[in-house]
């Protein structure tokens, strides 16, 4: 937040919101081309940074599904590299995935963006009901149900949160989305089906 | 946070590093660090000029909206987290409480397409960076070269990329401390009207009332929310 007020205290909003490199902006106002150059090279340090995160939690989630499940994401894909301990088929997927959506996206990732939005709020909101049925079903003893209600509240809140967000995302980018995971939910429930009628012929390892 | 390679209480009972399981070698200040990377990561190098063309110089609020959100999921994650350390938190804690693979499943997914889809967007925000630099090469095979050699760390080992991801935050916050103390040290910071308004035509609203203001502030926070968090706390 300090960033931002310092920001628009530097350069205002109208030239913020022009700017493909807003902070570069911003440091060019402040320290002249030195600004602008810092600016550029710690973006560049920042945003690899996050690819790196995304990629490691990426090839984790796999790993981890993929561990775990019965269905819905093939064994092999939680193949530890003997040497180096890592989830290396589960890394090569989630490569290959990020190229696929980079190259056909020819660059222009808005659509993609709005649809991550989308789908990172279906999931906060999945996941604080889940902490709401989770702590319903542990009430056990007082002092711990005084507790989970602490966090019912919470999770009530990040709710209602959420959907306020989500619907500013707009009637399209919701239509798109509503659709997208209708595609996912009839996939998943496809593999299942598959699954199903093969783990009949012969059994599962 | 939610699915950063969790150490934490399972570290001690969990050391038998058979060829099937994960290597655990992160601490937690590196898995701290890899939440405070996200949060003050590329988001804001990036997203700030995109809010500030619809909430104008009130964005602040927005910032503060998409923190308190970001605070709340946090809290609600940490709960879940301290209770299946894991990877894969989500779908592990849709499973846990509902009982039910195929919903888990579906947020397993969702979760993947956000992370794989961020992952995608972020690195052509880098080739944007990279440009002012090579006008020449195309932001495509840029991002792609960057994902390529990105995932060769992720392979190479947890520990150097969690090392690698502890550099790059500190070097992230000097930037921002950069913008912070210049707009003092010019003085900017204390002559500016933060309550400045996008009056755009379509609008037509030439008093901005209550609900002009909230429809600008709300959109705003949702657009932060998208790179800050999107991406996950």
């Amino acid at each position: 937040m300090l960033v931002a007020l310092s920001s628009i205290a530097l350069v205002g909003w109208q030239e913020l919101s022009q700017s493909s490199a807003p902070l570069a902006t911003v440091a060019n106002k402040a320290a002249g081309n030195t600004g602008t150059f810092l600016l550029s090279v710690i973006g560049l340090f920042a945003t690899s940074n996050t690819v790196l995160i995304m990629l490691i939690s990426s090839s984790m989630i796999i790993y981890g599904i993929s561990k775990d499940g019965k269905f819905s994401i093939p064994h092999f894909l939680s193949t530890v590299h003997e040497k180096r301990k890592t989830p290396w088929i589960a890394i090569l997927f989630a490569m290959v995935i990020t190229f696929i959506i980079i190259v056909f996206s020819e660059g222009d990732l808005s659509i993609i963006a709005m649809l991550s939005v989308f789908g990172i709020f279906m999931v906060y909101i999945i996941v604080n009901v889940s902490v709401i049925i989770f702590s319903h079903k542990n009430s056990n003893n007082i002092a711990k149900s005084l507790r989970i209600e602490k966090a019912s509240i919470i999770s009530v809140i990040s709710i209602i949160l959420t959907t306020i967000l989500l619907i500013q995302l707009g009637l399209e980018t919701i239509k798109i989305g509503l659709i997208s995971i209708s595609l996912i939910l009839f996939f998943l429930l496809l593999v299942k089906l598959v699954n199903r009628s093969t783990s009949n012929t012969k059994p599962r390892l | 946070m939610s699915s950063s390679p969790t150490p934490s209480s399972s570290d001690s009972d969990n050391n038998d590093n058979s060829s099937t399981s994960l290597k655990r070698t992160i601490g937690l200040f590196q898995a701290s660090i890899f939440g405070i990377g996200l949060i003050l990561g590329a988001g804001i190098y990036s997203v700030i000029g995109d809010v500030a063309a619809i909430g104008g110089n009130i964005i602040w609020i927005s910032f503060l909206l998409a923190s308190l959100l970001a605070l709340l999921i946090g809290l609600s994650y940490a709960k879940l987290s301290s209770i299946f350390p894991k990877s894969a938190a989500e779908y592990f804690f849709v499973k846990n409480s509902l009982g039910n693979e195929f919903i888990a499943s579906f947020i397993g997914y969702l979760v993947i397409f956000v992370n794989i889809s961020s992952a995608a967007t972020v690195a052509i925000g880098f080739s944007g960076y990279m440009n002012t630099f090579f006008p020449n090469i195309p932001d495509i095979i840029i991002a792609i070269l960057l994902v390529a050699v990105l995932s060769f760390v992720n392979f190479y080992g947890i520990a150097e990329s969690a090392n690698l991801n502890v550099i790059f935050t500190f070097i992230e916050l000097f930037g921002l401390l950069f913008i912070i103390v210049a707009a003092f040290a010019t003085g900017f910071i204390f002559k500016t009207n933060f309550w400045e308004l996008p009056m755009n035509t379509h609008n037509a609203n030439l008093n901005p009332n209550i609900s002009y203001v909230f429809g600008i502030i709300f959109p705003a926070a949702s657009l932060i929310f998208l790179h800050i968090l999107v991406l996950k706390i």
